[in-house]
């Protein structure tokens, strides 16, 4: 009977790890192949010709390339600072406002996310030429900082549900003004959200080609518009060498990121009765 | 004159189409403890949060340490409210979260070190400056949050229903904690629960709330032994009500007598006039209860009466344990002269419904002929009433309180 019923599970079990292995291989195989292929000695990238750092020494010496890092860089850390700054203040502002539009305008708000990029890309190119504004990095900057957005928004607004109204209320009642509560408290309590929203935009903006390929001028380019040029003229190992760095940047910042939020100082009540580790640790060590 | 540091004069709230608090008038004395009692919706909550601040009444005043402050911003008031889920800062540890009013006003390091380490030995928490919120456990919390709301020493402080999180144990040491902080530190507490008990214990005055305003505003044993309605009969120590007709007033004593039966109630309190309707309260623990049998024989009923269906052979009937009914025991009705037995008798037939024993206490459930209930509460477990049994409910005169004396008609 139990031996049949743990067979079972044993069945069961496997299947689901043949699962999960085959989805691991499809969704990470492609970018350990291009990580490999990064340090082939061949320009070919299907033959192996043996381990070299050549493409990445040629990469950097690419000047046009390193311009085109700079660029997403200094991008990617503009547009996630300003995104943060609208994103948090409209995440804090709006349950204040008595608007009676204000159902449409948080749903609005979050269309960015939803709304295919191409359209979103036509969109800005229209918009901007509309206004004239000359192409390059403003207009990357400010197409950029709008589809990251929704992200601070709505991440800061989740942690905004979770602090009780009474902390505010205690302060207010210690003698703190609205502008007090606000740095003093509400401030560091949604900070881990605002940080790994940013470090999402930046993410985002670092690796956005679509939206990019319609608002970037004759001059100005970012490192994924330049790989994406790259690959009409044919794909060389040096492309491998971008995308690995690029993936391992990506993969830092978001590494960063859900560190950030896991490490938010928010009690939740399932957090709160897994806190007996650190009662154990002052146990044995009492303070004063 | 006593020192009055609040006075809440008409104050009107509504939420939409609710009216939360209809016309609430309270005065506060400096340094007193007062509760305000009632069950949740009441508008306890809606209440303190005006004296905070932290809502604006559509009407009426809130007049602080004599000024008007019912428009003024909850920093700019000397009141701190302490809450049910302690509101302590998470990313503040106890000290910062103690200091955090003086912080705000500036005081200098030296004094703040001084401050905290006081307030937290007032709370019996020495040595937690360095921790954090979720490193403590309820009660130590709780503390922590009183600390840092005396700190800054407000005129008054709000608690809302500080000790309901806690288990019951912890709530009865915290009960007496609270209880003896105030007196020493001599700040006005306004408190908020709609446990009866802990307000009787803590409390110097009680203000029952119902539906937005005061029932009754006295202290415990005001509230308790004299409520003015059935409403705070019932919700304070679950009093029974009972309604019947005056039938006589006699100088101190008034006879009292619905179609369950006479008794008499003390006429000193409240005049009643006879023919009058009246709704008296009488406490469980107050109710007495004597086998029928033994009852006025003349009473229809009565076991002695021939026609009477349940009682055919009294003398042996089997429910009842012998020495009560035996005709040599001196309580028998043989014995007794008939006039001082109705007398001493007079009470309400009912018939026991259920009985339950509970922290000492034996708790017999009584249903009378008009199918309402009625609760006695005796000391001792092993008493001879089982469900069934027909009995006379009494009480002493001046147990019984005449309530709801308005609503006459």
């Amino acid at each position: 009977m139990t031996k049949t019923a743990d067979s079972k599970v044993l069945k069961n079990r496997t299947i689901a790890n043949v699962y999960l292995g085959l989805m691991i291989v499809l969704m990470y195989v492609p970018i350990v192949l291009v990580i490999i292929y990064s340090f082939n000695e061949s320009k070919i990238s299907s033959v192996w010709a043996g381990f070299s750092l050549k493409w990445y020494e040629e990469l950097f010496r690419d000047r046009s390339m390193l311009d085109a890092a700079i660029n997403s860089l200094i991008l990617a850390t503009v547009s996630s600072f300003l995104a943060a700054i609208i994103g948090t203040l409209a995440a804090v502002g709006m349950p204040k406002a008595k608007l009676i539009t204000k159902g449409l305008i948080e749903y609005i708000s979050t269309l960015p996310i939803m709304i295919p990029e191409i359209i979103l890309g036509m969109v800005f190119l229209a918009f901007f030429t509309l206004l004239r504004l000359p192409f390059g990095m403003v207009t990357l900057t400010i197409a950029h900082t709008s589809f990251c957005i929704p992200y601070i928004y709505m991440l800061v607004k989740a942690r905004l549900v979770g602090i009780p109204k009474s902390y505010a209320e205690a302060a207010r009642g210690l003698g703190a003004t609205e502008w007090n509560v606000f740095f003093d408290i509400t401030l560091p309590l949604i900070m881990p959200a605002i940080v790994s929203g940013m470090l999402l935009s930046f993410a985002m903006s670092l690796d956005d080609v679509v939206i990019s390929v319609f608002v970037t001028g004759v001059t100005t380019n970012t490192l994924p518009l330049k790989i994406y040029t790259q690959l009409k003229t044919g794909v060389t190992p040096k492309t491998n060498a971008l995308c690995t760095l690029m993936f391992v940047i990506t993969l830092v910042v978001l590494l960063l990121s859900s560190w950030v939020s896991r490490k938010s100082p928010i009690t939740t009540g399932r957090r709160e009765t897994h806190e007996k580790p650190s009662e154990n640790r002052l146990s044995v060590d009492p303070v004063g | 004159m006593t020192d009055i540091i609040l006075q809440l004069v008409q104050i009107r709230k509504s939420f939409g189409d609710t009216t939360v608090l209809d016309g609430l008038d309270l005065s506060v004395r400096r340094g007193e403890f007062i509760t305000l009692l009632g069950p949740s919706g009441c508008g306890k909550t809606t209440t303190l949060r005006i004296i905070a601040g932290l809502e604006i009444p559509d009407s009426g005043q809130v007049i602080l340490e004599g000024k008007d402050v019912t428009y003024d911003e909850p920093n700019k008031r000397n009141v701190n409210m302490v809450f049910q889920n302690y509101a302590l800062f998470p990313h503040m540890n106890v000290e910062q979260n103690i200091s955090y009013s003086l912080r705000l006003r500036r005081v200098d390091k030296a004094t703040i070190r001084k401050t905290v380490e006081e307030a937290l030995e007032l709370v019996q928490l020495e040595g937690f400056e360095k921790r954090m919120p979720n490193e403590l456990s309820g009660g130590q919390q709780q503390r922590v949050a009183i600390a840092r709301a005396i700190v800054n020493q407000p005129a008054i402080l709000l608690l809302d229903e500080p000790l309901g999180a806690l288990d019951l144990q912890l709530r009865r040491q915290m009960q007496m904690e609270l209880k003896r902080l105030q007196k020493r530190l001599g700040v006005t507490f306004i408190y908020i629960t709609h446990d009866q008990e802990e307000a009787l214990n803590m409390s110097d005055r009680i203000a029952v709330m119902r539906n937005g305003q005061f029932e009754q505003i006295g202290t415990p044993a005001e509230v308790y032994s004299r409520p003015k309605t059935s409403y705070v009969a019932r919700f304070v120590g679950s009093a029974n009500i009972l309604t019947g007709t005056i039938t006589g007033v006699n100088g101190k004593l008034a006879r009292f007598e619905n179609h369950n039966g006479i008794a008499y109630i003390s006429a000193q309190d409240a005049p009643v006039t006879a023919g009058q309707k009246v709704t008296i309260a009488v406490r469980g623990e107050m109710v007495k209860l004597t086998p029928e049998y033994l009852d006025h024989p003349e009473r229809p009923g009565h076991p002695e009466q021939p026609d009477h269906p349940q009682y055919p052979d009294q003398p042996e009937h089997p429910d009842h344990p012998e020495h009560l009914h035996h005709p040599e025991y001196p309580d028998h009705p043989k014995h007794i002269d008939r006039r001082e037995h109705l007398e001493h008798l007079a009470g309400l037939r009912a018939v026991v419904k259920d009985k339950t024993f509970a922290g000492g206490v034996l708790q017999v459930t009584l249903e009378l002929s008009d199918g309402s209930e009625m609760v006695s509460k005796l000391h001792g477990i092993d008493l001879p009433f089982a469900p069934g049994d027909r009995v006379i409910a009494s009480w002493e005169p001046e147990n019984a309180v005449l309530v709801d004396l308005e609503e006459t008609a």
